[in-house]
């Protein structure tokens, strides 16, 4: 009795949770398959933090209006890109890719290790809207670590 | 059919099987990019500003590190001749006040009932451009101004403003001045200075009380200057401070050599000894030509004539004069703050004249420095204003960061002379005594959100920069003068100007006389800027000694009567004045000597609580002529016993959230000026004490001051100086249970000296700031329950004092997680948040920690911290919070990570600079403050390092060894004169 219920809930779980992957609704419904499988701009030019800092960073809003002050400027979301600027509000874009507070995560060492972004976001060229495609779970880290003979100790990531 | 306890465990187990399945993310975090990134910012990397702290007169330069536009941490300035690169505690503190939730958040003004209300800037100033007008048509010198020492820029506005007001009432006022040694100065070579002393030259140092390492003049700066001196001579035997005073601060308990004379006599013993070098023919060669005028001058004071007036004997003033002139160059320095009453010029002239004895002058001490205190208002001037103001001949009165209704005593009576000035304003950045009084406030910005400048003394020319955009709606000084002087009459606003402050600031900075320097002018600012002002080497000057006799005439003092005692107010290590009193740090973090958080005491000398029936604890009432306060006792042996002490910077106004109401305030029992001379004194005679009540608690983080007596030996061990190069065999040989860690790459450690370490607490404030170690206030410090990760033991060695002579021998031990390679903490945790990971740190993991506290039971070091509760941070505290540091919530166990999150910060440096860690790329925030140098840290793997060659000093050894433990951390033992070989 138990053990074919507990089956049946992860069946139901696995379904419910995975067949839909998390891809929110973004303030701007910006398409970085059209940014960067269409027009070749490089990741760092708007996560410029990647290869300096812990934190990616997004493109401040300076960077998007640098291009789109003249291109595609009747398109309904360039409209509303140019709007916001006028307006000076900042984004508010949707994360995607959360990791909990007790974790650090310092991009520049993966950077530099030759991590390509897509090996835990996933395809982004391919996506019109951002989607968690990967999980970043401990585990896929620790794997990865243990692989590639990067630090497995708990304080790499930890402290 | 199922039973039911079938039904629920299946339930259950299906629920629980459900949620180990990945659950839809909840979004809980917004990504909020810049509207337009300002240069040079790289979220996630810090940026740092060089400015200059203005916790005291000392003028430090410091580098303030900023994430996210917030202010988190403040660093000394390396290229700063007067921080050296370190700051004390109280500058590391000033990264908390910037966020106190106390400070003013707009300009305010009393309303008809005496309250204060908001005001716009608008009002506010066309409210004062008002007042002054009225009272420039009143006359010359109704406006007065009494602030802090300035310098620069603000020197020159505050001083063009009032003279466009027709005012020549300006005075710079520092609780603690230096007058006695200023009129001593003047005596002795014709100039009217503070001399410039520079104590990595000396190799032997007579301070008559001044309190060089935690307060006076320049504390960083000396103590960085004692310890490098001090280094230089482990191997003497005499030793490198002899202290002469009735009472031993901080600096005293440092010091190797002891003499306690009567309270009032202490220029006594420093002519005493000029009697004794002229007289046994040590003086230096250069000081031929005033020997014949210094020997008349000491000539009725020999040794044996004052020992009876002093209480102490002539063979050992003849001794510690024959160490004074033997080293080479020596140092005498005076009574600094608490200094000698009566008679302190007298002792200040000593002092010089030991020094021209020695051939001191040109070498540790000079003249021709130019320090900013020179301008300091006398207290003379200080009661003239007050006597003005009490005559009614003040019609606006403007306080600029100066409090001198809790500062000076009450029998000056500023109080009353302030009551009946028509318009105070305050320019205070936080409510305080003189804010409580004020009619208008306009806040200024703190000094780590200003632009201005600041030189201590010729050759430093220090800038401030802010460090961080302003919190509040506060208004720099310079602007608000610029503002009201343009709205009085055209000739004020003439007269200033009406440039920005901040440009003013710049183009005091950068004056370009020709088109051509215009570019030279603004690399110049761009150069200040990036390292905090322009530093050069300055001249000092040897000056000629003057006829003094006349000036040393001193007169017997009549006998103290019966039962009565000698108060002292000292200075604080950590409120300074009173005006640290406010930041939950300096209060939490126990006091260096007393080792109280969280309230007053008064220090009473053992045996005097035996006659009086006082134990620790007990309420004592003590009464001057002046006033009357009561406080806990505590009991203190480093004084004589018919002297009681206690520190300035309680009583305070109750406008303050933890100063208010705390304690008694010290200066109430102050006389207004000193017998028989016109300059402030801090002290009292003939006071009297009786008990007073029953024992009060008193948070004491530290009860026991181990000696001899104990059976344990104290941790912090001792050495003589003839044994400083043999090594100490260990009492056990070690014993391995498991095999030995492995250290792949690099392997942390540390070195702390013993012998440098002057326990000044600058360290603990650095990791309270650096860490977010929270602040659990009175209730939980009571119950032992303090967060921080560092403390600083206070060890006593008792060593049989040879006649006259004694020796504090005490030992400052810094303790912290010794990350042991054997811990003791790691074997018991039962889900391994706690292990040794492979670069020898222990680690703690807080997401795994379940609270057990096992580990911390089992840490003989008992340096492990656990989080009993959520402790929070009043807003806008929260905002110094270091975001590299996770915040630990309750349950979790914390401590000492060696600072984990900048040996990460500087692999990653390395790694993107394709280099392999240095030496001192890793410096964890203790070691980089400690202005004594004593913390050093690096790799052991590392031969060259300086941590490996420390570690194998024949002094280092680990705190209980005995245990097994294998520490990371490996002490050097202090050199004290006298202490025994068999000591362990």
């Amino acid at each position: 009795m138990l053990v074919p219920s507990a089956v049946a809930a992860i069946l139901f779980a696995r379904w419910a949770f995975g067949a839909h992957p998390y891809a929110p609704p973004q303030p701007i419904d910006f398409s970085h398959r059209v940014h960067v499988a269409d027009d070749k701009l490089d990741c760092e030019l708007c996560h410029s933090g990647a290869r300096r800092s812990p934190v990616a960073g997004i493109a401040p809003l300076e960077r998007c209006i640098g291009c789109h002050k003249y291109v595609l400027t009747p398109h309904p979301e360039v409209a509303k890109l140019r709007r916001m600027w006028e307006a000076g509000k900042p984004i508010w874009w949707t994360r995607v890719y959360t990791l909990p507070q007790f974790v650090r995560f310092d991009h520049a060492s993966h950077l530099l290790a030759k991590v390509g972004c897509e090996t835990c976001h996933g395809d982004v060229a391919s996506m019109d809207r951002i989607t968690r495609v990967v999980e970043p779970t401990m585990g896929a880290c620790v794997r990865c670590h243990r692989e590639r003979r990067a630090p497995d100790d708990c304080l790499t990531c930890h402290y | 059919m199922i039973e039911r306890r079938q039904f629920l465990k299946t339930i259950g187990i299906s629920g629980s099987a459900a949620l180990l399945e990945q659950c839809a993310p909840t979004p809980t975090d917004e990504l909020i990019p810049y509207l337009v990134a300002p240069d040079n910012v790289v979220p996630g990397v810090a940026s740092y500003y060089a400015t200059t702290c203005r916790q005291c007169p000392a003028g430090c330069g410091a580098i303030v590190k900023t994430m996210n536009g917030r202010i988190t941490k403040a660093e000394g300035n390396p290229a700063h001749p007067i921080s050296r690169g370190r700051l004390c505690v109280r500058g590391q503190a000033a990264v908390q006040s910037v966020y106190n939730p106390d400070r003013f958040r707009t300009p305010i003004v009393r309303d008809a009932h005496g309250v204060f209300q908001p005001i716009s800037w608008a009002d506010a100033e066309s409210l004062l451009a008002a007042k002054l007008r009225a009272a420039m048509q009143g006359g010359a010198d109704r406006v007065a101004w009494i602030g802090e020492l300035l310098t620069g820029a603000l020197d020159t506005l505050t001083s063009a403003w009032l003279s466009a007001l027709d005012s020549r009432r300006r005075l710079f006022y520092e609780t603690f001045d230096y007058e006695p040694l200023v009129e001593a100065g003047d005596i002795a070579f014709g100039r009217r200075e503070v001399p410039r002393y520079e104590l990595d030259r000396a190799a032997f140092i007579v301070s008559f009380g001044a309190e060089f390492l935690e307060t006076w003049l320049s504390n960083v700066e000396f103590t960085n200057g004692y310890a490098r001196a001090r280094r230089q001579q482990l191997r003497d035997p005499e030793g490198t401070l002899l202290v002469v005073a009735p009472r031993l601060s901080l600096t005293g308990l440092n010091a190797d050599a002891w003499i306690a004379p009567r309270p009032g006599s202490e220029a006594l013993v420093a002519l005493a000894m000029a009697h004794a070098i002229v007289g046994d023919g040590l003086a230096h060669p250069s000081a031929g030509a005033d020997l014949r005028a210094i020997e008349s001058a000491v000539a009725p004071y020999s040794p044996e004539r004052v020992a009876g007036a002093i209480d102490v004997d002539a063979a050992t003033i003849r001794r510690m004069a024959r160490r004074f002139a033997s080293a080479r160059p020596s140092l005498a320095i005076g009574g600094g703050v608490t200094g000698s009453d009566p008679h302190a010029v007298q002792l200040e002239l000593a002092c010089l004249l030991l020094n021209v004895l020695a051939g001191n002058v040109g070498e540790s001490i000079s003249y021709g420095a130019a320090h900013a205190v020179d301008r300091l208002a006398t207290r003379r001037e200080i009661l003239e204003t007050t006597r003005a103001m009490a005559s009614g001949a003040v019609d606006v009165l403007l306080v600029h960061h100066a409090n001198p209704i809790f500062t000076l005593p009450p029998p000056v009576g500023f109080a009353d002379a302030l009551a009946r000035v028509p318009f105070v304003v305050s320019f205070a950045g936080a409510p305080d005594e003189t804010t409580d009084r004020a009619h208008l406030v306009l806040p200024d910005h703190h000094f780590l959100e200003s632009w201005g400048d600041y030189a201590p003394r010729a050759g430093v020319a220090s800038l401030l920069q802010p460090a961080a955009a302003p919190l509040f709606d506060t208004r720099a000084t310079g602007d608000v003068l610029i503002e009201v002087a343009n709205q009085i009459t055209a000739d004020t606003a003439r007269a200033v100007g009406s440039t920005r402050w901040a440009d003013y600031v710049r183009s005091a900075w950068s004056e370009p006389t020709t088109a051509n320097d215009q570019a030279a002018a603004a690399a110049g600012w761009e150069a200040a800027l990036h390292s905090g002002g322009r530093f050069e080497a300055a001249d000092a000057v040897r000056p000629t000694l003057r006829d003094v006799a006349r000036a040393l005439v001193i007169d017997p003092d009549a006998p103290a009567a019966a039962d009565t005692y000698t108060f002292i107010a000292c200075p604080s290590t950590h409120f300074y004045d009173g005006r640290g009193a406010n930041e939950s740090w300096l209060q939490e973090v126990p006091d260096p000597i007393a080792k109280i958080s969280w309230g007053d005491w008064i220090e009473i000398h053992p045996d005097a609580a035996r006659r009086l029936g006082i134990v620790d604890g007990d309420v004592v009432r003590v009464t001057s002529s002046h006033g009357q306060i009561e406080a806990a006792a505590h009991l203190y042996a480093g004084m004589r016993p018919d002297v009681i002490a206690m520190p300035l910077g309680y009583g305070r106004s109750r406008s303050s959230r933890h100063a208010g109401a705390r304690g008694s305030n010290a200066a109430l029992l102050l006389p207004p000026e000193a017998a028989g001379s016109p300059h402030a004194v801090w002290r009292a005679s003939g006071v009297r004490v009786e008990r007073a009540g029953p024992r009060r608690i008193v948070i004491m983080l530290q009860a026991h001051v181990a000696s001899r007596e104990d059976t344990s030996a104290p941790l912090g061990k001792i050495v003589d100086p003839a044994r400083t190069d043999v090594r100490e065999p260990p009492e056990h040989a070690p014993v391995d249970l498991f095999p030995p860690h492995e250290h792949p790459a690099h392997r942390w450690g540390m070195a702390i000296d013993l012998n440098s370490c002057t326990g000044c607490n600058a360290c603990v404030a650095a990791c309270y700031a650096e860490n977010n170690v929270a602040v659990v206030g009175e209730q939980f410090c009571a119950q032992g329950r303090e967060m921080s990760w560092i403390r600083i033991e206070r060890h006593a060695h008792a060593i049989v004092s040879e006649s006259g002579l004694r020796r504090p021998a005490t030992v400052f031990l810094p303790m912290l997680c010794q990350h042991c390679d054997e811990a003791p903490c790691e074997a018991v945790c039962p889900v391994y948040a706690t292990y040794h990971n492979p670069e020898g740190l222990n680690a703690q993991v807080y997401a795994r920690c379940i609270g057990t506290r096992f580990c911390s039971n089992n840490c003989p070091y008992k340096v492990r911290r656990f989080n009993w509760a959520r402790i929070g941070w009043d807003a806008p505290l929260g905002e110094q919070l270091n975001p590299d540091v996770t915040v630990r919530s309750a349950g979790v166990m914390e401590k000492c990570t060696f600072c984990i999150q900048r040996i990460q910060a500087a692999k990653r440096t390395a790694k993107l600079d394709g280099r392999s860690l240095r030496d001192g790329d890793v410096v964890p925030a203790c070691a980089q403050t400690c202005p004594a140098e004593a913390i050093v840290f690096g790799d052991l793997h590392d031969p060259q390092s300086r941590v490996s060659r420390l570690s194998a000093d024949p002094r280092g050894y680990h705190v209980l060894e005995e245990l097994n433990t294998r520490p990371a951390i490996t002490y050097l033992r202090r050199s004290v004169p006298g202490a025994p070989a068999d000591e362990r």
